[in-house]
């Protein structure tokens, strides 16, 4: 149960929720779904004095133009999976919504902009838009600033966000050279969060290209893009070794929670990124 | 008491009958034993017009909030409340030091061992001037709202002065190690053996000998509905009610009235429809008192919600195994011994710790082996008070006997199905003794065995684990049986191994029954109409069912140990037999005749000789308006009572000095197979089947709902299910994203056949059906991931999480 008292906002308009962060600032939490920070206040983890609502400000719309898909920061998953533009322009987000469990309330109550502001590290966002190479749209009373994904996940539960700014949207290019990729999380039983998440994509244009993000194994996602010539690809084993071992570096020393140490983490990196980039690559050898 | 049923279908014989299903139907006249009914509440719990405990709080109810200790192991220096009892809604507080003035410790539900250790229970309702271990209620508040109450308890001022905490049972043990429950001399509380034969020289001569150590987390049952009680002082009648999850409401009513220094009379404890318990909600809880003390003192009813991460402190099942087994040349297993090393917390009033003593009592489950030397050592630590759990404890002795055997198997290449096959009791070999004093009723553990091979395809399995062998997802294959020791009746225990019922017919043929058993949520209550309705030719829809409640029902356990059928119902049974006999000669009073030649069926009583008949309602309202002709020679009113006391039972110490406190053994055999990714660690459960018997099915849709929801339990803590704590010995796990349940989408279908073996100790050939499966299924899983693991690593702990797995992998490789 809430044991605080807090006052509650829901601005109507972007610079009305830009004032009140710039108002209240760190004693404010940006309430997307509520998911996370709803359970965390019936906890009493977090007390927030006040609570700034964005599902006034219609930031759940997925559009696309000559250059970028565009999803709103409010988008939920429900939303996600419905519509046919991610499913062919960000089949790997898809791919990722594809496996949220939790059922109806999280599906229809959890938001894409929510999940990467929360930056747990234990859960799917982060990796795969990282993995997409994902531009996050920062709004304030003083404008707006987008910011790649390898600068936004700065930390444990903590992004670049300043506490004067709220997530409006995130941007994926129009990739043409996209051939296939792959999403899959890892955890003990479906009532768990994701322990370790692989997302990669195989993309060939003038130069061919291996993106691959390790999620929740590290306290931020573990992102690099392996460029490569056509020739590895007929035999890929020292790419996926060399793959292997980097995402290893990147993760660090692991993520530790009350579901899984940094050790276990680390322990089934390399094996988890070895199986997938063998499936990726499999299909690009005819 | 001869109502042996007659022509009872459950004795099949001919050559196939070891691998048939078997059915129970009690085939005397308008009899429902045996028969599936639909639960009679169904429809109104699955619409949501079931009142749980905490849709019957007062609009006008204060809200209680307890601040529990942050440490383990502390003592309490100061507590300040006036901050706290200045903030909005907030009525009134109380400190340990102060609850004391009012209150005193709950009394022992159960006696401590005689030769064991003894000492004070942490059984006040706040801790006096100690911390004993991290969660223990130290300080309280009540408001008018739940956030009013939450939100001051962040005002009281607490000072501690910090200890370091006594976490492991080896700790505890250790020489000098600081004693964990104040005004003990030991943390010692009980050291049992439990011997037959000559083990060592057993040991000795043995043509094969596998060892292992396991030890098993701790875990929680988890109900849906976590603890809520509503309290309300009557000022003017001096009484208390106490309305709330109680799963023994007359032995909580005995608690709580002396915890709160009144007599038994002035408590009335009503337990409404429970969502789940498992054991959680057994008496004891120290919430019980604190929500009467501020009841009586705001004069207010107050009414407490379980928080679910305070449901999750209750732990159970930590031990620690270190076991061999023994086997001649042929196979044969020759001798099991066991040391036990179990932790069981701090000891408060539930007295739950007793599980552990019920551990080794099951040994050596279905198999013959001739010598057993089994020692327990249970160790008090600075960890919450062990809660009762579904299983007792029966549920790691066999899970520890199960992985001794695959273990052998492996070691000497036999199959362990064929292992076990060789080992098996025989049916026509019980009952027997168990070393630890208990008397197996019976059972047909080969049939069960050969049934389960009809609906669970090994070869095929094998063939598939075989071809999986070097991929990284492999396969492996558990089988795993289980004894289930149910309807304990251990003397010192309050109530004890009988209950009792009454059967009412009201002038309008109405029935109503008073037990004192209650539901979880089993659906029992349906099962006891079914007992009633049969013997007076009605239908169970026709029979209300009133338990819970102190004022009203007869003393009894409520729910404990798979009694509501096999001991309620029972008691229940039988006084609607002599019920039946009155209406009987009722009716023969009507129809001329003799009561010999009456039946009752289908609601009316037949003279069986011209067919003459009268409704059964007509009796009822003759038997009250003309007694003096219509019930002449019948004793009045249409009531009766009786109680059921089993057999099997023996108070006396044996020649080993034990005595057998269990009366009915259930049994099943499980078998599984699942997926293993060597990668991850991860299990995926692919297959499931299990041969259950528990002697004659009252109602087997009720058993096998029972049997399914024992089996998910043992495959979560199989695989998933752990309390953890942090360093500081504070519970991280304290909600269903970081304590694992299983969902649906984790478990295969699960398969389910019957056997029927009566009980030749019980008047319908009845035994405990509650519990049974769930340690089945836990071997059966943990021998599963063991199996796929192979000679590459060692199942050592429970459950196999996947970093144990993974672990376990590296360092037989390091």
């Amino acid at each position: 149960m809430i044991g605080h008292r807090f006052d509650f906002h829901q601005p109507k308009e972007l610079d009305e929720a830009a004032d009140l962060l710039a108002r209240f600032g760190e004693d404010a939490s940006v309430l997307g779904g509520g998911t996370m920070l709803v359970p965390s206040m019936s906890a009493n983890l977090v007390r927030p004095a006040h609570l700034i609502g964005l599902s006034g400000l219609g930031l759940d719309s997925i559009e696309l133009d000559g250059t970028h898909l565009r999803i709103g920061a409010m988008t939920t998953y429900a939303q996600l999976l419905a519509s046919p533009i991610v499913a062919s322009h960000a089949p790997l987000l898809a791919a990722m919504a594809a496996q949220v469990t939790g059922g109806a309330s999280i599906l229809n109550q959890g938001t894409l902009g929510g999940a990467a502001s929360f930056a747990n590290p234990s859960s799917d966002a982060p990796g795969c838009l990282a993995a997409m190479e994902a531009v996050f749209e920062l709004h304030s009373s003083q404008g707006k600033r987008c910011m790649p994904a390898c600068d936004f996940f700065a930390d444990a539960f903590r992004t670049a966000r300043r506490a004067d700014e709220f997530l409006t949207g995130i941007l994926v290019s129009r990739d043409a050279t996209l051939i296939a990729c792959q999403y899959q999380k890892y955890k003990a039983s479906a009532s768990s969060w994701p322990i370790v998440t692989v997302a990669c994509s195989l993309h060939r244009g003038t130069q061919a290209s291996v993106r691959l993000a390790v999620g929740a194994a590290g306290r931020r996602p573990a992102y690099h893009r392996f460029t490569i010539d056509e020739r590895s690809l007929l035999a890929p084993d020292a790419l996926i070794e060399q793959a292997a071992s980097r995402a290893l570096n990147l993760v660090g020393e692991g993520w530790n929670d009350e579901l899984a140490d940094g050790d276990y983490r680390r322990a089934i990196v390399p094996g988890v990124v070895r199986r997938h980039l063998r499936t990726l690559l499999a299909g690009a050898k005819a | 008491m001869h109502n042996q049923p007659t022509n009872v279908e459950a004795a099949q014989s001919g050559p196939h009958a070891a691998n048939m299903e078997q059915t129970f139907k009690d085939a005397s006249p308008g009899s429902l034993l045996g028969e599936s009914v639909a639960r009679l509440d169904g429809a109104r719990f699955v619409s949501g017009r079931v009142d749980y405990s905490a849709d019957l709080i007062p609009r006008d109810a204060l809200h209680l909030a307890i601040l529990r200790s942050a440490h383990a192991c502390a003592r309490i220096v100061s507590i300040d409340l006036s901050e706290a009892l200045a903030m909005p809604g907030v009525v009134a507080g109380l400190t340990g030091e102060e609850a004391a003035l009012f209150s005193d410790a709950m009394p022992p539900a159960m006696d401590l061992p005689a030769k064991g250790a003894r000492g004070p229970l942490q059984s006040r309702c706040l801790a006096l001037e100690e911390a004993t271990y991290f969660g223990q209620p130290v300080a309280a508040l009540v408001a008018t709202s739940v956030h009013d109450a939450q939100a001051a308890l962040a005002k009281i001022r607490i000072e501690y002065e910090v200890r370091a905490p006594t976490v492991s049972a080896r700790d505890a043990l250790r020489d000098g190690a600081p004693i964990v429950q104040p005004g003990w001399d030991t943390n010692l509380l009980v050291h049992d053996r439990i011997r037959s034969g000559d083990a060592d020289a057993a040991f000795a001569r043995a043509a094969h000998v596998a060892r292992g150590e396991l030890t098993i987390g701790s875990s929680t049952s988890a109900p849906m509905e976590t603890l809520c009680y509503v309290a309300e002082w009557d000022a003017r009648g001096e009484r208390y009610a106490l309305t709330g999850t109680f799963q023994n409401p007359h032995t909580s009513r005995w608690l709580i009235a002396a915890a709160l220094r009144v007599k038994e009379s002035q408590v009335r404890v009503i337990a409404p429809r429970i969502g789940g318990t498992f054991g959680l909600k057994m008496a004891g809880h120290p919430e019980e008192v604190l929500v009467a003390l501020f009841s009586r003192l705001t004069k207010r009813p107050v009414a407490w919600i379980e928080e679910r991460r305070e449901t999750l402190l209750a732990g159970a099942r930590s031990q620690h195994h270190s076991f061999e087994i023994a086997a001649d040349e042929n196979g044969r297993l020759i001798a099991w011994r066991d040391r036990i090393l179990v932790d069981v917390g701090i000891i408060g009033a539930g007295h739950s710790w007793a599980m552990a003593l019920v551990t080794p009592a099951v040994f050596p489950t279905v198999y013959t082996i001739e010598h057993c030397d089994v020692e327990c050592s249970l160790a008090m630590t600075n960890q919450p008070p062990w809660q009762a759990i579904r299983g007792y404890g029966k549920e790691i002795g066999n899970l520890v006997l199960e992985r001794a055997i695959d273990l052998l198997a492996q070691q000497t290449g036999m199959d362990p199905v064929e292992l076990r096959r060789r080992n098996l009791v025989a049916r026509e070999a019980l009952p027997r003794l168990l070393p630890s004093g208990l008397n197996v009723d019976s059972g047909d553990y080969p049939g069960g065995l050969e049934q389960l091979l009809t609906m669970f395809d090994y070869p095929r399995w094998q063939a598939r684990a075989r071809a999986a062998r070097d991929s990284e997802c492999r396969i492996g294959i558990g089988v795993a049986f289980e004894l289930t020791p149910e309807g304990g009746a251990r003397p010192g225990n309050f109530p004890n191994g009988y209950e009792t019922s009454t059967v009412r017919m009201m002038p309008s043929g109405d029935v109503q029954v008073l037990t004192g058993v209650t539901s979880p949520g089993s659906g029992s209550d349906t099962g006891i109409a079914q007992m009633v309705a049969g013997e007076l030719g009605l239908r169970a829809d026709q029979v209300s069912i009133i338990e819970g409640d102190t004022d009203v029902t007869p003393l009894g356990t409520g729910n404990a140990s798979s009694r509501a059928l096999m001991y309620g119902g029972t008691a229940a049974y039988l006084a609607a037999r002599e019920l039946r006999d009155r209406l009987a000669q009722c009716a023969a009073n009507m129809l001329g005749g003799t009561a010999d030649d009456i039946v009752l069926r289908d609601g009316h009583a037949r003279r069986q000789s011209n067919g003459a008949q009268i409704a059964v309602a007509e009796l009822a309202l003759g038997a009250h308006l003309r007694p003096f002709t219509v019930a002449a020679g019948v004793t009045l009113p249409l009531e009766v009572t009786r109680s059921f006391a089993p057999k099997n039972v023996r108070v006396e110490p044996d020649a080993q000095g034990r005595i057998a406190t269990y009366p009915t053994f259930s049994y099943s055999v499980h078998a599984v197979a699942l997926e293993l990714d060597m990668a991850t660690g991860n299990s995926k459960l692919l297959d499931y089947a299990v041969v259950h018997d528990c002697g004659a099915m009252i109602n087997p849709a009720l058993v096998e709902a029972q049997l399914r929801g024992a089996i998910v339990m043992g495959i979560g803590v199989a695989l998933w299910e752990l309390i953890k704590m942090d360093e500081q010995n504070r519970m991280i796990t304290d909600r269903f994203k970081s304590y694992l349940l299983p969902r649906a989408n984790d478990l295969p279908p699960i398969r389910v056949g019957h056997r029927v073996t009566l009980n030749p100790f019980h008047p319908l050939g009845m035994k405990g059906a509650g519990e049974s499966g769930l340690g089945g299924a836990l071997a059966a899983v943990s021998n599963a991931v063991a199996n796929a693991l192979g000679n590459d690593a060692c199942l050592a702990h429970v459950p196999a999480t996947p970093a144990r797995v993974i672990a376990s992998l590296r360092e037989r490789f390091a």
